[in-house]
């Protein structure tokens, strides 16, 4: 997936709840891949050359462990809520 | 007269003169904002919007060039601070390996007679087998 495609995804996928400055997810790309957490290519399938993105196996395990952070904090927040 | 010039231009050109980094890794992030640029155009355009228009909120929404640069900076320092993390290890070890070198040899000068690993490894399996080991030189009755 290309840097183009990832916001488009993003923004639809959340019905625009995320706004942020569209450029500024290329060195944000970036350092993931300075991180092993993503690999990217040149792709020309389609025509046009690409940079091209994809998650690698470190960058899988990342991400299981952030979502399960991330599913405790809302169950946190969800919990005081309940009882405030 | 010279034509004018385009918003995507600008914006590569305001960007591109104060990027970090190496030219290769700053000229990749340019083709992919260009290559970024394009598809938000050809997106609006396909949308309905007449190509100018397309072109000025393409480049509204892909943010300031001091938002890009910014983001573009902190990923390089954090680039640099790890490398140097990993150049720092490597002296490190290579200082260790150099230690327990000079420490062997000074180990060898004093006792040039003191078996070496594989002959103390062999000693040992010779005892496991209940062969008993020849007796060290040093050790022989008088």
């Amino acid at each position: 997936m290309h840097g183009y495609a990832i916001i488009d995804y993003v923004r639809l996928t959340s019905s625009g709840q995320f706004d942020y400055a569209e450029g500024t997810i290329y060195p944000a790309l970036r350092q993931l891949e300075d991180d092993g957490l993503v690999r990217s290519r040149w792709d020309g399938t389609d025509g046009r050359r690409r940079r091209v993105y994809a998650i690698t196996a470190q960058g899988k395990k990342s991400l299981a462990g952030r979502c399960r952070e991330w599913e405790l904090f809302t169950k946190g927040v969800q919990a005081v809520l309940e009882h405030g | 007269m010279a034509e004018p010039q385009r918003l995507s231009d600008l914006f590569l050109r305001d960007v591109s003169t104060r990027l970090v980094g190496s030219g290769g890794t700053r000229r990749r992030l340019l083709t992919e904002i260009r290559d970024h640029l394009e598809d938000a155009i050809a997106a609006n355009v396909e949308a309905g919007m007449q190509p100018a228009l397309a072109e000025e909120r393409a480049v509204e929404l892909l943010g300031s060039p001091d938002a890009l640069v910014r983001a573009w900076a902190e990923r390089c320092r954090r680039l640099r601070t790890r490398r140097r993390g990993h150049a720092v290890m490597l002296v490190a070890a290579v200082a260790t390996a150099a230690v327990l070198g000079v420490a062997q040899h000074a180990d060898g000068q004093r006792n040039p007679t003191a078996p070496t690993a594989p002959t103390r490894a062999c000693l040992a399996a010779q005892a496991c087998e209940g062969h008993a080991p020849a007796p060290h030189a040093d050790h022989r009755p008088g």
